[in-house]
């Protein structure tokens, strides 16, 4: 049996990334936005409240770090 | 913030069972190694994936990845939400009833222990059984009103201790706690 090698090319753009990143990113801050509003208000308090918010926040701006890196890559190779 | 009076405090608050916001969790999950297996197949299949240009398959796929992630991460954080929102809290005057579907839909509802008339509790199924979590009811008096809090972990203790606190803080007790 032959095996060949498939070669698919997309041609894709930086600017269409970072248009993608930036709709991620309103959906993010609005997301943000509600939870913060609702654990202010809701009632969630004390350690849970500052765990959740801490852990949400660490974690979010890793992966937003990961994808500006990954674009900057992605432009410059 | 909920608010409450000057002489009323907190007993004990009433959550769904973990288990119903872990099975949304492993989901999320599953969801997110998902994509670690798009290298392997493209491997296997030999193909080969460019972006006009710039070979740079990694760099995309990183991207592509984290934004996944993001969003995966943002529902977690919504069935969480959600979860540690809809409860019961018990004070030594009422219970409230704070129902939270999703993030825009709440009612809040107010039970006066005096009122409590009846508390039923129901666990059915393979899973509730063993895992331990069912529904538990309280009928008020009145208006025949029922309120029914679902998927809540022990039931039967939870109906012992809500009524253990209802035949101490209520006037009139209406039912003995060997009822349950």
């Amino acid at each position: 049996m032959e095996i060949t090698d498939k070669i698919i090319n997309i041609p894709l753009a930086p600017e269409i990334l970072w248009m993608l990143f930036a709709g991620v990113l309103s959906f993010f801050l609005v997301m943000t936005f509600i939870f913060h509003h609702h654990w202010k208000y809701y009632g969630i308090k004390g350690n849970s409240k500052v765990f959740a918010r801490a852990l949400f926040w660490i974690i979010s701006v890793f992966l937003i770090l990961l994808m500006v890196l990954s674009i900057l890559f992605f432009e410059t190779i | 913030m909920i608010e409450f009076r000057e002489n009323e405090h907190i007993i004990f608050e009433i959550r769904k069972h973990w288990f119903v916001i872990a099975t949304k969790l492993t989901t999320l999950t599953l969801l997110a190694f998902l994509p670690l297996l798009i290298p392997q197949i493209l491997d296997v299949a030999n193909i080969n994936i460019t972006f006009g240009e710039m070979e740079n398959f990694w760099s995309l796929y990183v991207f592509l990845y984290a934004l996944l992630l993001l969003i995966l991460w943002i529902f977690g954080f919504v069935f969480w939400t959600n979860y540690y929102l809809d409860v019961w809290i018990v004070t030594n005057q009422k219970i409230l009833d704070i129902e939270q579907v999703g993030l825009f839909s709440r009612e809040v509802s107010i039970l006066h222990l005096e009122r409590i008339q009846d508390i039923t509790t129901e666990v059915k199924g393979l899973v509730n059984t063993l895992v331990k979590f069912g529904d538990l009811h309280v009928q008020t008096a009145g208006q025949q009103r029922e309120f029914l809090i679902n998927n809540v972990p022990n039931p039967d203790k939870i109906a012992k201790r809500l009524n253990e606190v209802i035949m101490k803080h209520k006037s009139r007790p209406s039912f003995d706690s060997r009822d349950i």
